[in-house]
């Protein structure tokens, strides 16, 4: 190779360089112009043609630079699906941390211990007509701050799937949008002068629609792009399916449906967020929460059956035997109507014998549900959404991270040398890998003040 | 000396390492804070620089913890011999006087190392999703150069699969 020819490759690769740096500042500049259109400097193969010799290089920097756009892009619209899936349980798990209310004179552990102080209150004088009273009523209340939170979480539940049905439409509405760029894109590939802005529009319509949902996704060579959801092809050319949507409220299922018939899996996304927490997490939270009233009419009911009230020596239960849901807990008709019948004594005619109300108030300590009593069994549960939340809201930061990296990554532009490109590429590995032996080793430390304190 | 007073001095010198390790903490977070954004940013100077710095700190930390825990062991061993549980906590429950500085000091302390903590684990899960992507696009470069992997262009002729920033004269 002569002299001339490789000061030539450096001459122009400096001058790529300085091209590259001008596109740069023109993309910072406008990048918030609406519809501004992000550019690439090409730098593509040089060729020279010398007495029927050809001098060229092989694979251009140009081509590992759309790898990385390639990868970085497929990468990008992964994160939006998670940080969608994410975003959308923490808000739902925020809206039922609410539900529950623990803690302040309004939450079901304070009505449940009021309930049971009441109880201990008339252990000390059963036959004080006004504590009778009191114990009516603050058994009303308990039962009405069970219904409230079972309706407060049943409301929730039906706003997600109200907002699952909406996302279905959203989904439908994106996949149109990018059938109609599939055909726009086609055409100008038709005619050798690629549509950029519509492709660029076209990648935003991506990263929307994997928020929604986990979309897969692919390229084909004249720029269209086919989707996949649920490893189903949503989405050919300019043919969109349409995807229905089909609730069953009572056995809490949402199901998503092809115009073929067939179903297919969210996975992902904030749609596939609303789905698990309709079927999975809402209800899981109103069993748990229907255990604890089952538990409390049937462990209260079985004492003071085994009771007297004041009056006579028929023995009857504290709450209605058939009603052991939260959403259908109450009082014994007799014993809401007539306090005298409530059975503080354990022998009939014994106004002063105060044996179940003693017994009925231990129940308040004793672990009688899932090893635990029941005032820990609620607050266990109240506790669920805020922890679940801390969680998610962890894993949005990460997540959020991890995005902003990729999106810095597809900014930075590329230089003009291959090896220069795969050598940063090293040493920024061997930095993540001495900064993570750093951050390890130094785990440790964090435990052992922690336990000192 | 008087004994009431060699203890009121050492749980004097204690609150000063507290307010020490808090600083020190408080950097530290600062730190890998830091370490976050040269990471988004790819900004491989800065973040070998911030790498140096965080070993210097966890050194400094660690000589600190150890200062700390020896005064806990002598306070516990000079007012409360026969005690097993060497906490600042249980310290605080057994203390005739008043210790309402101390309290406050561990309830800062407690909580700058629990924000460090969720700093660093955030730090670590960017680092290893950015070590995983960037060992999936060296692989993918790598194999754009491999001869099995064919390429063609859009009028059928098979490409060229070499990957090399050099000129080469074929004809040679």
């Amino acid at each position: 190779m002569s002299m001339s020819n490789i000061f030539e490759i450096a001459r122009s690769g400096l001058l790529a360089a300085q091209k590259a740096t001008a596109v740069t500042s023109q993309n910072i500049s406008n990048a918030n112009t609406p519809g501004f259109t992000r550019q690439r400097p090409k730098l593509s193969t040089n060729v020279l043609r010398s007495g029927g010799e050809v001098l060229g290089q092989g694979v251009s920097i140009d081509l590992v630079q759309r790898l990385r756009d390639n990868l970085a892009d497929k990468q990008i619209v992964k994160k939006e699906t998670e940080l969608g899936d994410l975003n959308e349980k923490a808000r739902v798990f925020d809206q039922l941390e609410t539900a529950f209310i623990s803690g302040s004179e309004f939450g079901l552990d304070v009505a449940v211990s009021d309930f049971f102080n009441a109880f201990s209150d008339l252990s000390n004088n059963p036959q004080d007509a006004n504590l009778r009273n009191i114990l009516v009523s603050k058994s009303q209340s308990m039962i009405d701050t069970f219904r409230n939170v079972d309706q407060q979480i049943e409301t929730i539940g039906q706003q997600t799937l109200t907002k699952a049905t909406n996302t279905v439409g959203k989904v439908n509405s994106i996949l149109k949008e990018l059938a109609s760029l599939n055909k726009n894109i086609a055409a100008a590939e038709g005619t050798k002068q690629p549509n950029q802005h519509s492709k660029d529009l076209q990648m935003e319509k991506l990263k929307e629609l994997s928020e929604l949902i986990d979309t897969d996704f692919t390229t084909t060579t004249d720029g269209t792009v086919e989707v996949r959801l649920g490893n189903m092809v949503v989405l050919a050319g300019q043919e969109a399916s349409e995807i229905k949507s089909e609730a069953d409220a009572a056995n809490s299922i949402i199901r998503l449906r092809l115009d073929n018939g067939k179903l297919l899996q969210a996975g992902g996304g904030s749609l596939g967020a609303d789905i698990e927490m309709f079927e999975q997490e809402i209800p899981g939270l109103l069993n748990s929460l229907d255990e604890v009233a089952k538990g409390l009419v049937e462990e209260v009911n079985t004492v003071h059956t085994s009771g007297f009230g004041l009056n006579d020596a028929v023995q009857r239960s504290f709450f209605n035997p058939a009603q052991t849901t939260a959403d259908s807990i109450e009082l014994n008709e007799q014993i809401a109507n007539q306090p005298a019948h409530i059975a503080a004594s354990s022998a009939a005619g014994e106004s002063g014998n105060n044996a179940i109300a003693i017994a009925i108030t231990q129940l308040r300590d004793e672990n009688v549900l899932n090893g635990q009593s029941f005032i820990n069994n609620i607050i266990q549960l109240s506790a669920k959404p805020g922890t679940e939340l801390t969680g998610l809201q962890r894993s949005v930061e990460t997540k959020e991270s991890a995005k902003q990296l990729l999106v810095k990554q597809q900014e930075n532009v590329a230089g003009v040398n291959i090896d220069e490109e795969l050598t940063n590429m090293i040493k920024f590995q061997n930095s993540y890998q001495a900064s993570a032996r750093v951050l390890n080793n130094a785990q440790q430390m964090y435990d052992t003040l922690l336990g000192i304190l | 000396m008087d004994e009431s007073l060699r203890s009121r001095n050492k749980i004097n010198q204690l609150s000063m390492n507290m307010e020490h390790l808090i600083e020190e903490y408080e950097e530290a977070h600062q730190l890998l804070s830091d370490q976050i954004e040269a990471v988004i940013y790819n900004d491989l100077t800065r973040l070998n620089k911030l790498i140096e710095q965080q070993l210097t700190k966890y050194d400094n930390l660690e000589g600190l913890e150890n200062d700390f825990k020896q005064k806990i062991e002598s306070i516990f061993d000079d007012l409360f011999p026969g005690e097993t549980t060497h906490t600042i906590t249980h310290m605080l429950k057994k203390l005739d006087q008043p210790a309402d500085k101390l309290e406050i000091l561990r309830e800062r302390l407690h909580k700058q190392v629990m924000m460090t903590q969720k700093m660093r684990r955030q730090l670590v899960d960017l680092l290893e999703f950015a070590r995983e992507h960037n060992k999936e696009t060296l692989l993918s470069i790598y194999n754009l150069g491999q001869k099995d992997s064919e390429r063609y262009t859009n009028t059928g002729k098979r490409k060229s699969a070499e990957l090399t920033s050099v000129s080469i004269n074929k004809k040679a």
